[in-house]
C-alpha cells in the first residue's frame, strides 16, 4: 500500500529510537514541495522536514544553475533558501505549517501581487532597563543574574525555544559540578536553565524574536511574531554565539558539504537521520563531538581529517571515537569534494609542514555526507552597531570569545552582575568568577602516558583521564573521597588513592566516559577479572554471553572478553535526566 | 573503510582552492573571480560588493568575508591594506511585510 512506503520513506530518514534522547511523539501534518505533498512535523523547521521526505537538494541558484542545500541550518547563511507560501525565506529558520507551499528558489524572488497601494505600518515601542540578545548559556546566566536582583530584563532569541546549542549536547558536561553543572547532559542544563529563569518575575522571553538592527536614536529593532518592534534599552548584552566557519576547496559548496553544527541541528534536535554514513573534517571538540553523536544515532563515521599534526579536541573526545573504529587522520585534509547534484565522493590528502597536499597521498572516500568543522566565528556585527551608536553594550559567550558552552556560562553570570553594577546596583561580583571562567577557556594539557595499575584492592576504578582538561565532577562523585586531584582542582589530573566500595558512580559521571572499574577476581577457576565500562549507545547488541574485541583507552586491539551483564542506569538524579548504561564484561 | 581508488593530487598550491571553488556561497562567486579583482589592486572589499556582488548576497558576508580576507593573504597583500566591507542594517533578513503593507484587519 502506497501508504506503508510512505511510512517506510519517512522513517528512513528521521531517528526513532535513540540511546540518549526521547523521542517525543509529534503531530503529523501535510505541506507541499515543487506540488508534491509530503509529510512533516507540527513544530519542525522547513529544512528539516525536507531532509524527512528525503530532498536534500532545495533548488538551483539563479547565477549559475548550481545545486543548493544546507550549509548552517542556523540562520546565518542562505543556503536554504525557499519560497513558502509565496515569500522567500531561510527553509532552517520557518516552521512548517499545515497546507504551507514550498517551492524551490531558483530566479529572484518577486513580491506577493498587492491589488492595492501599500502604506507604512505604525512601529510599536517597547522599553526595557536591559535587553538580552540570545538565550543561550552565556545570555540566559546573565538574565538570572539580572533578573534575581529584579532588574526589567527582555530577553530575545531567534530560535523557538531557550538553551542555545546547550539543546544539541547529548553528552554529559566538563567543567565543575557546582559551578557549572558538570556531568549534566548539555539538553538537561537548557531545561535547568530554562527553568531558573521561569521563575524570575522581571524577566521577558521573546521567542522566535531576532534583533536586527541598532540605530542611532538608542533603540534596537525586533522582529518576531508580533511583527516588528523598537525596543530602547538602558543596557543591552549581545550573547549571541557562534557561527561555523566555512573552509573553501573545490566543491565546497555541493549539497551535503555541510557543518557539525548543522549536523547536530538536524540529529539532536529535530531528530532527522540525514545519512547513512559521513566524514569529518576537522579535529576540533565541535568535529569529535560530532562524530560521536553521529554514532549515537547509528551514523557510520568513515573517517575524520585533521589539517594539524594533533586534534585540537579534549583528548577523551577523540578517544571516544578511536575506541568505535572510527579512523582520525591528522595532518591530513579535504581537497576537494565530487559530485553532480550532491555530494557522493571526496578526496583527502596528506599534509606536509607547509600545509601543502602531499603528492600520491590522495585518497578517495564514497561518502554523501561532509561536515565541516574547522572552527568558530563570534556573532558579534550587532554589538559593532550598538557601540557605533552610543548604546551601553556589552558581549558574553562565544559572542565575546570562542569557548566551551562551560566558559559561558560563567562569562554570563560575570557580564549580568556587570551590567548591574554599572545601572548602579549594589552586587558583588565574587573575587573568583573570574579565574574560574578563565579555567574553563583554558586549552587542553599536554597528554601524560597512560599506565594502567594493578592494585591487590577487591575493586578499584581505572582512570584513563591523562590529559589536563578542566573538569572534576568524578572528585565529588565518590562517596569514599577516594579520587583527587592533586595540583588545581578542576584542571589536575584525578588520582585514586584509598578504597572503593564499587558504587560505579564514578564510572557514570565521567564526561569522557574515561573511567572503567575493574572488580578483581571475578571468576576465581578462570583467574578473570570484571571490568565495567560505561556505554552510552544502542544497546541491542549488548547481549550477555557474547563475546567481545576490546581495545585500549587509544582504541588499540587488547584482546577479547565476553559481556556478563548490561547495568541499567543506577544514578537517575531527577526525572527527565538520562544516564549510560554500563555493559560489564570480563577480561 | 570505503576507500575508492587512489588518486594523484594534481594542484599542489598551498590552499587547493581552485578558480573555480566557490567562495561566496550566496551570490556564487568563484576564487577565480574574486583573484582578478585582487591582481588588478582592488583593496576595498566595497568594491567587491559593487562589482561582484560578494557579501550582498541573503547572508550579508557572513560567510565569504573571512575566505576572501584569505585569498587577499594568498595573493601575498598585507592585510592592513585591505578595507572590510561595511556592515549596514539589518543584521538578518525581515520582510518588507513587517514595515509596509495593505491592511487586512491587522495583517501580517
Amino acid at each position: 500500500m502506497i501508504v506503508d512506503m510512505n511510512m517506510q520513506e519517512k522513517d528512513r530518514f528521521r531517528i526513532t529510537s535513540h540511546p540518549i534522547i526521547p523521542v517525543v511523539k509529534r503531530r503529523e501534518i501535510r505541506f507541499s514541495f515543487n506540488g508534491k505533498e509530503m509529510k512533516a512535523y507540527e513544530g519542525e523547521a522547513v529544512t528539516s522536514a525536507l531532509f524527512a521526505n528525503g530532498i536534500k537538494v532545495f533548488g538551483h541558484h539563479r547565477r549559475d544553475n548550481g545545486p543548493q542545500g544546507i550549509f548552517c541550518v542556523n540562520g546565518q547563511c542562505s543556503q536554504c533558501m525557499v519560497i513558502a507560501d509565496g515569500i522567500a525565506v531561510k527553509g532552517c529558520m520557518t516552521v512548517v505549517k499545515e497546507g504551507m507551499e514550498v517551492r524551490s528558489c531558483d530566479t529572484v524572488p518577486v513580491l506577493p501581487e498587492a491589488d492595492k497601494v501599500p502604506g507604512f505600518k505604525e512601529i510599536s515601542t517597547l522599553d526595557t532597563e536591559v535587553l538580552v540578545i540570545g538565550g543561550g548559556p552565556a545570555g540566559i546566566n546573565a538574565a538570572i543574574e539580572l533578573g534575581k536582583l529584579g532588574i526589567e530584563i527582555l530577553l530575545v532569541d531567534d530560535k523557538p525555544e531557550l538553551g542555545g546549542k546547550l539543546t544539541l549536547q547529548t553528552h554529559t558536561f566538563f567543567g565543575s559540578k557546582e559551578e557549572c553543572y558538570a556531568g549534566t547532559r548539555g539538553f538537561d542544563i537548557a531545561r535547568l536553565l530554562t527553568d531558573t529563569l521561569g521563575d524570575l518575575e522581571t524577566v521577558t522571553v521573546m521567542l522566535d524574536t531576532a534583533a536586527i538592527g541598532a540605530f542611532y536614536d538608542g533603540s534596537v529593532g525586533l522582529y518576531g511574531k508580533g511583527g516588528y518592534t523598537l525596543v530602547r534599552p538602558k543596557a543591552a548584552l549581545v550573547a549571541c554565539g557562534a557561527r561555523e566557519k566555512t573552509l573553501a576547496f573545490p566543491g565546497c559548496d555541493l549539497p551535503g558539504v555541510y557543518g557539525a553544527g548543522a549536523f547536530q541541528t538536524l540529529l539532536n534536535r529535530d531528530l532527522i537521520r540525514p545519512t547513512d554514513k559521513l566524514f569529518i573534517v576537522g579535529g576540533g571538540n565541535v568535529g569529535l563531538i560530532a562524530g560521536y553523536h553521529a554514532i549515537q544515532a547509528g551514523i557510520k563515521v568513515v573517517g575524520l581529517v585533521e589539517a594539524l599534526p594533533e586534534c585540537g579536541g579534549y583528548k577523551v573526545h577523540l578517544d571516544k571515537l578511536r575506541r568505535l573504529g572510527v579512523p582520525v587522520l591528522t595532518s591530513h585534509t579535504v581537497i576537494k569534494a565530487h559530485g553532480g547534484e550532491h555530494l557522493d565522493r571526496i578526496t583527502i590528502a596528506r599534509l606536509n609542514s607547509g600545509f601543502e597536499p602531499v603528492e600520491g597521498t590522495a585518497r578517495d572516500f564514497e561518502v554523501d555526507t561532509l561536515l565541516i568543522a574547522v572552527g568558530l566565528s563570534p556573532i558579534n556585527e550587532l554589538y559593532d552597531k550598538l557601540t557605533e551608536f552610543g548604546i551601553e553594550s556589552y558581549k558574553a559567550g562565544d559572542a565575546e570569545e570562542i569557548s566551551e558552552a562551560s566558559a559561558a556560562i560563567f562569562s554570563g553570570k560575570i557580564v549580568g552582575r556587570g551590567i548591574a553594577r554599572s545601572l548602579g546596583y549594589d552586587v558583588e561580583i565574587p573575587p573568583g568568577w573570574d579565574a574560574t571562567a578563565q579555567t574553563m577557556k583554558s586549552k587542553p594539557g599536554i597528554a601524560v602516558e597512560y599506565k594502567p595499575e594493578r592494585m591487590e584492592l577487591e575493586s578499584y576504578p581505572l582512570i584513563m583521564c591523562v590529559e589536563e582538561i578542566p573538569c572534576n565532577p568524578c572528585v565529588d562523585s565518590c562517596p569514599r573521597q577516594s579520587i583527587k586531584i592533586h595540583g588545581d582542582p578542576i584542571m589536575g589530573l584525578p588520582v585514586f588513592e584509598g578504597d572503593c566500595i564499587a558504587c560505579l558512580k564514578c564510572v557514570d559521571i565521567c564526561p569522557g566516559l574515561a573511567i572503567n572499574l575493574v572488580k578483581r577476581n571475578y571468576d576465581q577457576d578462570r583467574g578473570t577479572s570484571l571490568l565495567v565500562i560505561p556505554f552510552e549507545l544502542d544497546d541491542g547488541d549488548l547481549i550477555p554471553g557474547r563475546k567481545v574485541n576490546t581495545v585500549d583507552m587509544e582504541g588499540n586491539p587488547l584482546g577479547h572478553g565476553s559481556i556478563v551483564d548490561v547495568r541499567n542506569p543506577l544514578l537517575i538524579q531527577r526525572e527527565g535526566l538520562f544516564r549510560s548504561k554500563s555493559p560489564m564484561m570480563t577480561l | 573503510m570505503q576507500e575508492a581508488e587512489e588518486g594523484m593530487v594534481r594542484d599542489t598550491s598551498a590552499e587547493c582552492v581552485t578558480d573555480d571553488t566557490i567562495i561566496c556561497r550566496c551570490e556564487r562567486v568563484t576564487a577565480g573571480e574574486i583573484r582578478s579583482e585582487i591582481r588588478a589592486g582592488i583593496r576595498d572589499m566595497n568594491v567587491l560588493k559593487a562589482t561582484l556582488r560578494t557579501g550582498m548576497g541573503a547572508c550579508g558576508g557572513k560567510s565569504c568575508t573571512e575566505l576572501i580576507l584569505k585569498l587577499y593573504e594568498q595573493e601575498g597583500v598585507d592585510l592592513s591594506e585591505v578595507t572590510l566591507p561595511t556592515n549596514r542594517p539589518f543584521v538578518s533578513e525581515i520582510p518588507l511585510s513587517a514595515f509596509a503593507g495593505v491592511e487586512e484587519g491587522g495583517g501580517e
